[in-house]
């Protein structure tokens, strides 16, 4: 199972929608959107919906194999949490996807100070072959996440001590 | 550390308020109150004293101002901590100035390059400024520190 996350910026994201339906990779396996703000033909997708309660979020996120993303910080830390293998895909203000391009500028310095289990997005032509790298991440690597929440927390915890 | 200090912790809702929770839910601090703008997130959380959207109305702000002071007379904190956004100004200026309370402000993940208005008002008064990307910094004085980040 895939989860399609599009955000709720109250404006559009249709690019992501037709990334992941040219996604050649996908065929044979279920894909489940949460449309957000975008809108979308129930008919034509029955398992989807716009927005779901917090339990039955989490329960399909545990559930999925790979998450795929606006560039959302929410969504991202769930990620985290969660420790599911995530790719994110920007939201532009040229596309008036977004108001501003915060989430160009967080994939930015996802690539320069890489998150394991985290795919960010730049560049379209490389969606598949990144969707497919994101599959075959390793699951196993439990460690591995959340390393500079963990460093920000032991930061946190130190410095509180010193204070009480 | 002391056990059982008042802790205050403040955000707006949205991403403020998501990575907020998470600190929460690493340190598990008992002695807790919430402060946020009215929403299903917020209201599952107790002790919790919400206010409406500030940008919306100014008469809003004005309510709020009175309720901060309410807020902080009671509660007394000793530490504040909040990833912003506006909610928390009027409480850790009040904070600082009748009970000395620790201030911890974490600007927010969103912010990559530009400083926000409520980082720039609490950089002041914040006894512990933190950033979560690096490239923030310069923006800052030598007061902000990067130390990891929630994302």
């Amino acid at each position: 199972m895939i989860f399609v996350i599009l955000g709720n910026s109250q404006l559009s994201f249709i690019r992501l929608i037709q990334l992941v339906e040219l996604c050649k990779i996908f065929q044979g396996k279920t894909i489940i959107y949460q449309f957000g703000s975008t809108p979308f033909d129930p008919v034509k997708y029955p398992n989807s919906f716009d927005y779901v309660n917090r339990n039955k979020y989490e329960t399909i996120f545990k559930q999925s194999e790979l998450v795929i993303s606006h560039a959302g910080v929410g969504t991202i830390i769930d990620a985290g949490e969660y420790q599911k293998p995530l790719v994110i895909v920007p939201r532009r203000k040229k596309e008036n996807e977004h108001h501003n391009d915060h989430q160009t500028q967080i994939c930015h310095e996802l690539i320069q100070n890489a998150r394991p289990g985290i795919f960010p997005i730049l560049d379209e032509s490389i969606f598949e072959q990144t969707v497919s790298n994101a599959l075959n991440f390793n699951k196993n690597d439990n460690d591995s996440y959340n390393l500079h929440r963990r460093k920000l927390m032991d930061y946190l915890s130190t410095q509180i001590q010193l204070w009480f | 550390m002391k056990n059982k200090i008042k802790v205050g912790l403040i955000a707006s809702m949205g991403g403020h308020l998501t990575e907020l929770l998470i600190i929460q839910k690493h340190f598990k601090f008992e002695n807790v109150f919430y402060v946020s703008e009215k929403s299903p997130v917020i209201e599952s959380l107790s002790p919790c004293y919400t206010h409406l959207p500030l940008i919306v109305h100014p008469i809003n702000i004005i309510k709020y101002l009175i309720k901060s002071i309410q807020i902080v007379f009671k509660e007394k904190p000793e530490l504040l901590i909040s990833t912003g956004a506006e909610t928390i100004i009027p409480i850790a200026y009040l904070s600082k100035l009748f009970f000395k309370t620790k201030i911890i402000y974490i600007e927010c993940s969103a912010q990559v390059h530009k400083k926000s208005l409520t980082g720039i008002i609490l950089y002041p008064i914040a006894d512990l400024f933190l950033v979560q990307w690096k490239s923030l910094l310069k923006e800052y004085g030598s007061h902000a520190k990067y130390q990891g980040s929630i994302i």
